[in-house]
């Protein structure tokens, strides 16, 4: 396959990993060293203004190492695109991040992201000087559309955030992945190791995972299962796979029969 | 003293005029090593928390990164 770049940064890893959550910060840093990610997402939020109800401090990102990996804050929980660029420039001045995973998702059931604000933000944030990393749909046109507006990979969902069902959305991202010039990175639903490398083999760069890790009752070797599945899936694509056939090949010699 | 009413997280708040956002944030117990403060959506830096006084009806975000992947 080849070199993982995105905006300029190689990526020596296909696995990206999303740090909500977990049961705790380090239980988070062991599953992402784990993983041997190099690009994690995290997440602005209020504090709690009355002492009573905050929750006990533990900043995600004294977890990390932006030097081992790239910080990337999403913009979860914006309704809209002026939601989705307020928290993208809060971020961004809080602590220089310039990266940023766009999520517009005013579906509360299904927190699917609303296409029209996320290009509308996808302009106005490339414009500002962004790395944008949208969340989409599976949506080839849309995904064509935000190529167009700069954005510098599209990140298609398998299947609703959190459901862990797989890649149910298939069809289109083989669309996506045929028509994109930027890295395709298959995100949202994929709750096995399976379906990362279903993902990898379809042709997608990279893929994230967040649920399934964190949720998982030893999270630190699901993420390695994750990345050991990834691995092999980028193996089997370079290996040249032979295609699928409607009618049976047989694969034993057809002389010499002992009849 | 006078007061001056703010919002801080989007909740309305009563404080003495002129306080600054260093005091706001050891009146509520916060930590300012581990938050970003936003002043009607510009934030201040660290080290101007202790002279940046408030005034009527500035809206105060106190925020922080935290774990997440999608929406959680």
């Amino acid at each position: 396959m080849k070199q993982l770049i995105i905006a300029g940064r190689e990526f020596s890893s296909r696995f990206f990993i999303g740090t909500g959550k977990f049961a705790s910060g380090s239980l988070m840093a062991e599953a992402v060293r784990e993983s041997c990610s190099q690009l994690v997402t995290v997440a602005l939020r209020r504090v709690e203004i009355s002492s009573s109800s905050r929750s006990r401090e533990d900043p995600v990102i004294s977890h990390l190492d932006p030097g081992k990996v790239q910080i990337v804050p999403n913009t979860s929980g914006a309704r809209t695109a002026e939601e989705a660029v307020r928290i993208a420039r809060l971020a961004r001045q809080s602590g220089g991040y310039d990266w940023v995973k766009l999520e517009v998702t005013p579906d509360h059931n299904y927190l699917l992201p609303d296409p029209v604000e996320t290009l509308k933000a996808a302009e106005t944030l490339v414009q500002e000087g962004f790395t944008v990393l949208p969340y989409i749909n599976a949506d080839p046109v849309l995904a064509r559309r935000l190529e167009d507006a700069g954005t510098a990979a599209v990140m298609p969902l398998a299947s609703p955030i959190g459901t862990n069902r797989g890649i149910e959305t298939g069809a289109m991202i083989r669309i996506i992945i045929e028509q994109a010039q930027v890295p395709v990175v298959v995100d949202a639903g994929l709750g096995l190791p399976s379906h990362a490398a279903a993902a990898i083999e379809l042709g997608a760069d990279a893929v994230l995972a967040n649920t399934a890790i964190a949720t998982a009752g030893d999270p630190a070797a699901m993420a390695r299962a994750f990345a050991m599945a990834i691995q092999a899936a980028e193996i089997a694509v370079d290996s040249d796979p032979g295609g699928e056939k409607n009618m049976a090949a047989a694969s034993s010699p057809l002389t010499g029969f002992l009849r | 003293m006078n007061k001056i009413s703010i919002q801080v997280n989007g909740e309305k708040m009563s404080v003495d005029a002129d306080i600054s956002l260093e005091k706001l944030l050891s009146s509520l117990e916060i930590n300012h090593d581990h938050v970003s403060v936003a002043v009607n959506d510009e934030v201040i830096s660290r080290e101007s928390l202790s002279n940046h006084r408030l005034r009527n009806e500035d809206q105060v975000e106190i925020i922080h990164f935290v774990g997440g992947g999608g929406r959680i």
